[in-house]
């Protein structure tokens, strides 16, 4: 039985955790104290009327309103009326009205439209502040000096008259910084947060941290550039298995736009580094703000090789179109395998999968051959010593040690056969042809002895056994012009012998000395 | 010669394909056989005859690899994966498909274009490492496919869980202490297939590089080739999702 594996945390958040570098506890002598706490409480503040329209939600009209995420409405409504700002001199009630109201109708459907109509009418006016004298105010802490608590005075939506004395619209600063601006972001974006970290960090020049920082806001990076380089990879290995216009040339777009973020980010943060570095006094801040400079810088190097990977991919891809020439395939069933037989196996459920991909396995390794047994040898080779076996269970097999014998062309008797046909050979020459039927009668190879023999008498090195003075019988040959007869041309499997019918004769050397001297 | 000794000759050479290990060039008596089948027609199909009663295929004939024999489904020479591997006897899919993956993954890397298994001259590299990161990569895409999809079978039948979830989950390779998940590491099980394949003469090792480097022989092209032709993987088609099948 198989024990159930436990499911990893979610692939995304797991994506960017760093590599394990050395930790770096936060300083905890930095004083907090200054406008960031300040500034972030009067931000929160703006959402408060936000708030206590939900928190109250169920109050009003007997909690009829408790169907609707007034939230939403409420943005709905401010992004009405900054847009007319945009456009007109702002928006008039009832227009805000008619476009929050698909809204409302699309959250409660089975509600009827006075109802949707009450709905929109509420939140408009909550925004606007009608039932808090058109005014919020927030206490906030002051921690500059001696801490001191302020009241914070805001607006979201408000009133103006037109010179025709119609009323319209308008947002304020507060709630298009923070309602249009700051929330709009991204919060699950560990990019993201991880240059605002770094930002933070630079100005209130925590400068270990915003290494730290750094390195993280890499990570992506770093993601990106290895799904580039499988792109690309996968392209070069068979660029038919590439989903090019759909799923690769978006991507690269989509990295290409990432990093020219990236870089104008970091061109940013390197700026005020850089200012941090010269205006800092302590060496070590200097030290500390330069190395920082000299990760960013690298950060930077890796963004820019990227980017020209980027731009180069679309080159490769048509360059790797051209070389795996796009020719119609040489038998109509020969198969991609990946995309064709292993890409559907990986998609199908285990129980799906296992017929074909045990099939496959069994069938790609062949045939085995079966061991059988037979009773009249097992008892002998179970009786017998054991075998010794290397690591891989083979049998060691012992080599059989041979004599070796020297290799001989003409073996002895071959050889004596040769000997005995030349022996009749004296004074007399005699026709090759003649010694070679003799030698034909042994064997084919006595015949082919007695030509090299003949072939070797053709020119006797006979000055050198005068010089030693050697005066034993010689062999000699020479040649008439007669070619050997036809019937020794032999039939495909004898011995062949071409050329001239030597004639041979054993020469006395000693006689012949004696005549050349006695004619000198 | 007549026809005993024509079926002996003929059951000579098949009993030399089925040492798969053993080449033409090592032995003459082999490599004559050989070179009778590929000369002489009658030879040739009194081969065939005596293949065909073991329950194997005659796929290809060469000087180079020999005879390569197909074994048929029930034949006595036919392979089961448990015979392999005695774990994946148990019938709790997921060992089975893993090894199944292992061999598929090795042919694809072996042969990415289907013109590849024409091609006598294409023999590349493939190593264990890289055919383990090549099923990585390919269940990543396969994520962001289905990125919308709800993937995680229902508690009661982990059998419907998809194949390429199961993979990305199985570590790379395991320690020895904990000996079941050794068995399910991925770079062991492709190592083992490499080691399987070698056994039987489709491989050959190379070296011992990025986890072991293998080159394939002849008759690896020629199984794979056979395999890609089989009307089975027609069933697949039907079986699977035309949206999975799909460029990606």
């Amino acid at each position: 039985m198989d024990r159930n594996q436990e499911h990893p945390e979610s692939p995304v958040q797991l994506a960017l955790e760093p590599e394990l570098a050395p930790y770096v506890p936060p300083k905890l002598d930095a004083a907090f104290g200054d406008e960031a706490l300040a500034r972030r409480a009067k931000a929160m503040a703006c959402t408060v009327p936000l708030h206590h329209l939900e928190a109250n939600k169920g109050r009003v009209r007997e909690g009829e309103f408790g169907a609707y995420t007034v939230w939403g409405l409420a943005f709905v409504a401010i992004d009405t009326v900054t847009v007319q700002m945009d456009f007109d001199r702002g928006a008039v009630h009832d227009a805000v009205i008619d476009a929050v109201l698909p809204y409302a109708r699309r959250q409660a459907p089975d509600r009827d439209e006075a109802e949707h109509r009450e709905v929109c009418k509420w939140v408009l006016d909550e925004l606007i502040g009608t039932s808090s004298q058109r005014e919020f105010a927030v206490e906030y802490g002051d921690w500059s000096g001696e801490y001191v608590r302020r009241s914070f005075g805001f607006q979201l939506l408000v009133e103006r008259q037109a010179p025709d004395g119609s009323v319209y619209l308008r947002a304020t600063d507060a709630a298009i910084n923070v309602l249009v601006g700051a929330l709009d972001t991204d919060v699950e974006s560990a990019q993201a947060a991880a240059e605002a970290k770094l930002e933070n960090l630079v100005r209130r020049g925590r400068l270990s941290e915003a290494q730290y920082a750094a390195q993280q806001a890499r990570y992506r990076t770093i993601q990106l550039g290895e799904f580039v380089r499988q792109d690309l990879a996968a392209t070069r290995r068979n660029v038919a298995n590439v989903d090019w216009a759909g799923e690769v040339s978006p991507r690269l777009d989509g990295a290409l736009a990432h990093v020219g973020e990236r870089l104008e980010v970091e061109r940013r943060i390197a700026e005020n580094i850089r200012e941090t570095r010269d205006r800092a006094e302590e060496s070590a801040r200097r030290a500390q703000a330069a190395s920082l400079i000299e990760l960013l810088e690298e950060c930077q190097n890796r963004h820019m090789v990227l980017q020209r990977k980027l731009m180069e991919a679309r080159e490769v891809f048509l360059a790797e179109q051209e070389r795996q020439v796009f020719a119609p395939p040489v038998s109509v069933r020969l198969r991609d395998i990946t995309g064709e037989l292993l890409l559907p196996v990986l998609a199908l459920s285990l129980t799906d999968a296992e017929p074909p991909a045990v099939n496959f396995f069994e069938r790609v390794l062949g045939a085995r051959p079966r061991r059988m047994g037979r009773l009249a040898t097992m008892v002998a080779q179970l009786l017998a010593p054991p075998r010794e076996r290397d690591e891989l269970g083979a049998e060691l097999i012992e080599p059989e040690l041979r004599e070796l014998t020297p290799y001989e062309a003409f073996p002895e008797p071959v050889r004596a056969a040769a000997g005995a046909v030349l022996r009749d050979v004296d004074l007399q020459p005699t026709r090759l042809s003649a010694l070679l039927a003799a030698g034909l009668e042994h064997s084919p190879a006595a015949a082919h002895l007695l030509a090299l023999l003949v072939l070797h008498a053709f020119s006797p090195a006979l000055e050198s056994q005068l010089r030693v003075g050697d005066e034993s019988a010689l062999l000699l040959a020479w040649s008439d012009g007669t070619p050997l007869p036809p019937d020794l041309r032999g039939a495909a499997d004898a011995q062949s012998f071409h050329g001239d019918n030597l004639l041979v004769a054993r020469l006395d050397v000693g006689a012949a000395a004696q005549l050349v001297e006695e004619a000198a | 010669m007549s026809l005993v000794e024509d079926t002996g000759h003929a059951s000579q050479l098949i009993a030399y394909g089925l040492r798969p290990k053993l080449r033409p060039i090592e032995d003459p008596d082999y490599r004559d056989l050989v070179r009778r089948y590929r000369q002489q027609d009658g030879f040739a199909r009194a081969v065939g005859a005596v293949a065909n009663g073991m329950g194997l295929d005659v796929l290809d004939v060469t000087e180079a690899a020999g005879v390569v024999l197909g074994a048929r489904e029930g034949s006595a020479f036919a392979m089961r994966m448990e015979d392999y591997y005695r774990r994946t006897r148990e019938r709790n899919p997921r060992l089975r498909v893993l090894h199944g993956l292992a061999q598929l993954a090795i042919a694809a890397m072996s042969f990415p274009r289907p013109d590849d298994l024409e091609d006598a001259e294409h023999a590349p590299r493939v190593a264990v490492n890289e055919v383990d990161e090549y099923l990585r990569d390919l269940c990543r895409r396969l994520d962001e496919r289905h990125a919308e999809q709800e993937l995680d079978p229902p508690a009661e039948d982990p059998g419907l869980e998809r194949s390429w979830r199961m993979y990305a989950r199985q570590p790379e390779a395991a320690a020895t202490e904990d000996r079941r998940a050794w068995s399910g590491a991925t770079r062991q099980v492709i190592a083992k297939a490499f080691g399987a394949l070698t056994e039987q003469g489709l491989m050959r090792k190379v070296s011992d590089a990025l986890g072991g480097t293998y080159q394939p022989t002849p008759a690896y092209r020629i199984h794979v080739r056979e395999l890609a032709h089989e009307d089975v993987w027609f069933e697949l088609d039907r079986v699977t999702n035309d949206a999975d099948r799909a460029r990606w």
